[in-house]
């Protein structure tokens, strides 16, 4: 998976399912003449560009071969564990935003984030998280008056 | 004698306490997100525009033209201490500046860079406050097809100029046009690929989509290559450079000027590629180049005086076309348009104050930072020493905060997430950010220059007027070049096959 040749290969099948949707759907709107344009016309020129593109780059890894090319793996990538933590992280702090309110979601993102790898003890997560939720109210919601959900806790 | 009136009042603008303060904070936020490797002046713009919502566009614009300019300079103090390009446009500047400060000479590196940079900036500025409104003043002449042909032509240079393949770039460029036709058509008022969402009516969002692709993108990029931060120095001793060094860096000072401001009008050339060719140069006319990258002063100069003067450059474009020379000003196309100010060849008359008040600002901003930079280096030294596992959770939740408040949207922030891990798989798979986020703020001014010229009646409209036809050329050449320069390559692979 690490080779051009898969990567071109995966991303031009990526790009061209989206592109044939892309240009369908764009058909739903009227696309008028080319004197008179639609609402339709500019996005069906543009998803077929999409089509055209992503055929030359799924070209380009049909031809490539990866014996030629350095790396050779077929793994993921080495921090990808990492990464989804990461994202999901953010996922979950999205949609615990309004019901949790801001403090006890800053505090769960600072914590978790810094949890989720050897990096920091226990300890040090759960101060620093602390005090970024405390510093937060202070700017955000002290100084800047921004509106932001207070959820179960009622400051 | 009209300069001097019109300075006298961008001048009195400037000066505001309000504005004054405004220009300061640009500047400070700017040299600390310069330092910081990992956050660009692009996340960090869109991350402080829903905090300028209830200022004045004036001060807004002095603010984040300031985190601009401001980046470039704090970008070069981790390149020469830590040999990591603290933004982009210092990637050049660790080859000598490193090694520099490895034999010791940390502090004329880090003091030519500032001076060079403030030279650089200065320039770059007297070059923008008499070219803007020249190019202006022309461009009153243009039409939706001269404006189509511009933005396309502008567009092409992105793709062209970015790195990795062409084909790619194209591509991620119609991505952007693509995504920027969901929501309102802005000519019929019909809703496109809403998916009947509220949210989307409007369009997907600008914020959102830097902060995901350029912040969140970013981010995950780093975590996977685990950035040690290691200050090599902490002693930096003297900071002014010497007489000696001085004779050495004149010249290269005076060409980095020219070329960065130049360079930073064309559009896509950004503040990256003048740094690059700016080193070139100097490595070309050097009696010594091969001792370029141990440790030349000319090396640091050179490239931190391009990347400052071509900041003043890409606002020429911006300020009296209204079209964006590269990323950071599509953002700051962005902001101007949240505030409801349309840039382009009117601006200059109707907003005289705005226009005169931020190249004012621009001036005192680079004397601060001559003084932020120097005497308070080793306040950024101190921030360099904080470990990347305490700053990215915090540049995580204030791209969050920053995103939310931009309309109390928590669809927003998801917006944000989904564009993260798409910035993220794009560079993966070897796809640029650049052509896609400019596209996508090009995408709707595009398509409304493109239907106008359409319905003169005539497709052929293009190539029928001069200033469109020669841009239009010229962006197909910038086509058409890497398929025959491929070409060619094979050609003499096959040859030397044969041979």
């Amino acid at each position: 998976m690490n080779t051009m040749k898969y990567k071109n290969l995966m991303s031009g099948m990526f790009w061209l399912a989206l592109g044939v949707l892309f240009s369908i759907w764009s058909t739903t709107y009227h696309i008028g003449s080319i004197t008179q344009p639609g609402p339709g016309f500019l996005p069906l020129i543009l998803g077929i560009l999409i089509v055209v593109f992503s055929l030359i780059i799924l070209g380009q890894g049909w031809k490539a071969d990866p014996a030629k090319e350095k790396e050779v793996s077929f793994s993921l990538p080495a921090g990808w564990k990492k990464i989804a933590y990461v994202i999901l992280v953010l996922l979950f702090t999205t949609f615990s935003f309004e019901p949790l309110g801001y403090l006890i979601t800053v505090f769960l993102l600072i914590a978790l984030l810094m949890l989720g790898k050897e990096w920091r003890s226990l300890r040090k997560a759960v101060l620093t998280a602390f005090l970024t939720a405390l510093g937060v109210y202070l700017v955000f919601i002290l100084l800047l008056e921004q509106p932001f959900p207070r959820g179960l806790l009622r400051f | 004698m009209d300069v001097i009136n019109n300075l006298t009042l961008g001048f009195g603008v400037a000066l505001s306490s309000n504005n004054l303060l405004f220009c300061f904070i640009g500047c400070l936020v700017g040299t600390l997100i310069g330092v910081l490797p990992g956050i660009g002046p692009v996340a960090t713009i869109s991350l402080l525009l829903p905090a300028t919502f209830g200022m004045d566009p004036t001060a807004s614009i002095i603010m984040l033209a300031g985190v601009y300019y401001g980046a470039m300079y704090g970008g070069s103090t981790t390149s020469i201490l830590v040999n990591i390009p603290g933004e982009a446009a210092s990637i050049i500047t660790c080859l000598d500046g490193y090694q520099m400060a490895r034999q010791g000479r940390a502090g004329p590196a880090l003091g030519m860079s500032a001076f060079g940079s403030f030279i650089g900036g200065t320039v770059s500025i007297i070059g923008l406050m008499f070219l803007a409104p020249l190019l202006a003043k022309a461009a009153l002449k243009f039409g939706p097809p001269e404006y189509f042909a511009l933005m396309l032509f502008g567009l092409t240079m992105v793709t062209y100029l970015c790195r990795g393949s062409v084909i790619k770039g194209l591509l991620m460029a119609v991505v952007g046009l693509a995504i920027a036709t969901v929501g309102q058509d802005p000519i019929s008022g019909n809703t496109r690929f809403t998916l009947g969402s509220i949210i989307l009516m409007d369009g997907i969002g600008l914020v959102p989509v830097a902060m995901g692709v350029f912040g969140i993108g970013e981010i995950l990029t780093n975590l996977e290559e685990n950035i040690r931060q290691e200050v090599f120095s902490t002693k930096i001793g003297r900071i002014l450079p010497s007489l000696q060094d001085w004779k050495i860096c004149k010249w290269p000072i005076v060409r980095g000027s020219l070329l960065g401001f130049f360079l930073g009008i064309l559009p896509g050339a950004g503040t990256v590629i003048p740094t690059f060719i700016a080193y070139t140069v100097e490595k070309r006319l050097s009696r010594t180049p091969e001792k370029f990258g141990t440790g030349m002063i000319e090396g640091v100069a050179a490239p931190e005086t391009a990347n400052n003067a071509a900041t003043g450059g890409s606002l020429v474009t911006l300020l009296s076309l209204g079209i964006p020379a590269n990323i950071v000003m599509a953002v700051l196309l962005g902001a101007f348009i949240i505030h409801g100010i349309q840039p382009g060849p009117l601006l200059i008359s109707r907003h005289p104050a705005l226009f005169w008040g931020t190249i004012a600002s621009m001036y005192i901003g680079n004397g601060m930072l001559v003084i932020l930079n120097l005497p308070l280096i080793g306040l950024w030294v101190k921030i360099l020493k904080i470990p990347y596992s305490i700053l990215f959770p915090l540049i995580l939740l204030f791209c969050f905060l920053g995103v939310y408040s931009l309309n109390n949207n928590i669809h927003e922030i998801l917006i944000m997430v989904i564009f993260g891990v798409f910035g993220y798989l794009m560079r993966k798979f070897g796809f640029e950010g650049a052509p896609f986020l400019m596209a996508m703020v090009l995408g709707p001014m595009m398509e409304v220059a493109f239907r106008q010229s359409l319905l003169y009646g005539d497709p052929f409209i293009f190539f029928k007027r001069p200033i469109s036809g020669v841009l239009l050329g010229m962006s197909l050449v910038l086509l058409i070049t890497p398929i025959f320069s491929n070409i060619a390559r094979k050609r003499q692979v096959l040859e030397k096959l044969d041979d």
